[in-house]
């Protein structure tokens, strides 16, 4: 093999081996030479154009390279989509070189392609991670201009492309201090911030933006990359969360009842400013302590302990840091969500005040009392002084008209009178100086059923029947015994009375005793003469009587008004003129007395 | 002892007085004998109506507390009744003072203006010479 046959030899092989389609077009763009690769990617090329082989097409493409390069003699680079000898796209890069003949013609030129589809398919795939991902992406040069941004970015912040990003993201024509970008600029590094900016149409934008290194030409950071991811549903949620924490903290710290809770574990967790208040203890010395149960009652602890809901304490005592006792409403409240215990919380109402009101307004109608029967003393007095000024007259009289008969009745007048006024006075007395209740734990029944058995005989005698409605499970209750008896023998006295006055033949009195959402009732029934309007209105104001002069001096249910409300109860009536009375004495226990002498005082909820 | 002139027995007034106590009834009962009037005497507003219808009084002297039916209602029953409603009446009771029987006062009890205020509310224990006086004042 001579020196120009090996030459030969090795374009061959080198046009065979070349990593590189190669193809050789004539000014009609038939291709005349091509290599086995060319061949492999693109099928059969003899006798076939170039843009029948490359793109399938019938004629020459519009901007065609190689009539370029045929034109002026320069080569040319190219990116061009083909369609490959399976049919499928094809990207490739094409160089195209002009061979130049002798003289400056060129026959033909030569295009050298580079298939470059699987880049083109991964920066595609990048685009679309690149405009799709859930961030603000956009690249900035130096000037911190954005050069490119993302689909996300553009929607939310508009075309953005030529502006500096601080106008973009802040509406301001200022960089922000610390800004990340810069650093990664000076640095090289990954920064990151929390901002807050605006958005094209000026609302409120929170992100997370954490900026990269980006170099294009290998001369250091020539761009940075920044990622802003948008926080602000989660800042709106964190807004509302944390203005509602601040509205439920603020509610325990402002409320007037003493607020406390304690976690899973029992550590005191919540202890409000009227917690200190009441216990006389400082927030500070308490939370994050496991000493729940010196605060609440014990029935409290004892609810959590068997897994129960709730506890209400109407009247309780808790004991303040200085060992005084002091009486609250109890509410505690076990706190679970899906069965599993949260924590438990408490609320104290402070009853020191409204005890003290009770005190004042039980005294207030006490004093109302003596005076309504300072009143109907005088009352009584003018009737007895109109009755010795008449026994007087008519003693006079007879004797002037010397009639025995009406002298004797005159004096016995005189001596009906001042019998009267020694009873007065004597009703009055007692009244008036009253006496001291002895409280105890009573069996109201038991009260009843004595009086019942006072009045047994008396009632048999006048032909009335008295009977008792009592309810049997009424609990013991603080009352005066005494008391509660004269109130009803009172009240029974007075129907039995009114069965005297009535006309009716079958004349009956009923006691009856109940107790209804925490009040005790006694009623005392009688189906005699009844009152009328003004008897009503005048029954409990006065000295007040309509029994004439030798029944009582009116001062019957004075007393039973005041002992019911020594025991912080009242008494109503119900009267129906002709058909009867009904006398009701009310007990609501929460505002029974306590127990005299016993200055433990006791949980009487 | 009689400071009014000599009557015949038809000019004789006839005074009715309604009060729950004896000692009252019979108070009265002498005073106004004593006067030359005679006494009808009442112990209830119910034996008073019954009274009444049998034979009319001059003037009525009504005590307001009794037990059943009180002296204001007699009186409102004797007011809105033609026959009756011209007989004079003087309320006399320890109860109250004058003031809550005059004007206002009467009118809280007695709302129907039907019924007209009584000619005279004295209060116990009574004055002797003024008592008698508002009788004869109102009986001619």
């Amino acid at each position: 093999m001579d020196q120009v046959e090996l030459k030969n030899w090795l374009h061959t092989q080198l046009m065979e081996k070349v990593p590189t389609n190669i193809a050789i077009i004539d000014r009609g763009f038939k291709i005349v030479e091509a290599n086995r690769r060319f061949e492999n990617t693109y099928g059969d090329w003899r006798e076939r154009h170039c843009f029948e082989v490359y793109k399938r097409r019938s004629s020459p493409c519009t901007n065609c390279v190689a009539s370029q390069v045929f034109a002026d003699g320069k080569p040319r680079v190219n990116e061009e989509e083909g369609i490959d000898i399976n049919g499928k796209p094809s990207y490739y890069v094409v160089h195209v070189e002009p061979v130049q003949a002798e003289g400056g013609a060129i026959p033909y030129v030569i295009e050298m392609s580079n298939d470059v589809t699987e880049q083109r398919m991964m920066q595609q795939e990048h685009d679309i991670i690149f405009d799709r991902v859930p961030c603000y992406i956009s690249v900035l040069n130096r000037d911190m201009t954005v050069v490119r941004n993302n689909e996300l970015f553009r929607q939310r912040f508009g075309d953005a492309l030529g502006k500096k990003c601080y106008q973009i993201y802040q509406h301001s024509e200022e960089t922000c201090e610390n800004c990340p970008a810069m650093r990664t600029f000076a640095d090289g590094q990954v920064h990151t911030a929390y901002k807050t900016g605006k958005d094209k149409s000026g609302r409120t934008v929170y992100y997370y933006v954490n900026t990269a290194p980006l170099s294009r030409g290998g001369d250091g950071t020539s761009h940075v990359i920044e990622m802003a991811l948008d926080l602000t549903e989660t800042k709106v949620l964190e807004q509302q969360l944390k203005q509602s924490f601040d509205f439920q903290e603020n509610l325990i710290n402002s409320a007037i009842d003493a607020v406390m809770a304690v976690d899973s574990e029992g550590t005191i967790n919540i202890f409000n400013p009227s917690a200190e208040k009441l216990f006389q203890r400082k927030a500070e010395e308490v939370i994050g302590k496991n000493i729940l149960d010196q605060f609440v009652p014990k029935q409290f602890i004892d609810t959590i302990a068997n897994d129960g809901d709730s506890l209400l304490l109407r009247e309780t005592w808790v004991t303040d840091a200085e060992g005084n006792q002091v009486p609250v409403r109890f509410s505690g409240t076990v706190l679970k969500s899906g069965g599993k215990y949260l924590g438990s919380s408490a609320v104290f109402q402070d009853l020191r005040q409204r005890k003290q009101l009770e005190q004042e307004k039980l005294e207030a109608e006490r004093m109302a009392a003596v005076g309504q029967t300072v009143a109907g003393l005088a009352h009584g007095i003018k009737n007895v002084l109109t009755g010795l000024e008449g026994g007087m007259y008519v003693v006079n009289s007879g004797m002037k008209k010397n009639d025995m008969e009406l002298t004797q009745k005159g004096w016995n007048m005189l001596q009906n009178n001042i019998e009267r006024i020694t009873s007065y006075v004597k009703d009055f007395l007692g009244f008036a100086r009253g006496r001291e209740p002895h409280v105890e734990k009573t069996d109201p029944n038991a009260v009843a059923r004595e009086v019942v058995e006072l009045y047994k005989d008396k009632t048999n005698q006048l032909g009335i029947e008295l009977k008792a409605d009592l309810q049997p499970d009424i609990a013991l209750a603080n009352m005066d015994a005494e008391g509660l008896h004269s109130c009803l023998t009172n009240l029974v006295s007075n129907a039995v009375d009114a069965c005297e006055m009535s006309d009716k033949e079958d004349c009956e009195i009923n006691i009856k005793s109940y107790e209804k959402e925490g009040t005790i009732y006694f009623e005392v029934t009688d189906n005699g003469h009844g009152m009328d309007y003004e008897v009503k209105k005048k029954v409990f104001t006065t000295f007040f009587s309509t029994k004439g002069t030798s029944k009582g001096t009116g001062l019957g249910l004075l007393v039973t008004k005041r002992i019911a409300q020594e025991h912080g109860g009242r008494v109503e009536v119900d009267s129906e003129e002709g058909k009867g009375s009904t006398f009701r004495l009310v007990f609501p226990r929460e505002r029974l007395p306590d127990i005299t002498g016993n200055s433990n005082k006791e949980d009487n909820q | 002892m009689s400071e009014q002139p000599e009557r015949n027995e038809e000019e004789v007034r006839k005074i009715m007085i309604v009060d729950d106590e004896p000692d009252i009834l019979l108070y009265l009962d002498t005073l106004l004998q004593d006067h030359g009037y005679r006494v009808i005497k009442a112990e209830s507003a119910e034996e008073a109506w019954d009274k009444l219808r049998e034979d009319k009084p001059d003037l009525l002297c009504l005590d307001i507390m009794m037990p059943k039916q009180s002296g204001i209602a007699l009186y409102k029953k004797l007011k809105t009744d033609p026959y009756f409603k011209d007989v004079p009446t003087i309320f006399i009771s320890a109860f109250s003072t004058a003031k809550d029987f005059t004007g206002r006062g009467f009118r809280k009890l007695v709302p129907d203006r039907e019924v007209p205020e009584p000619e005279a509310y004295l209060e116990k224990p009574l004055n002797i010479s003024s008592f008698l006086s508002t009788v004869q004042e109102n009986i001619e």
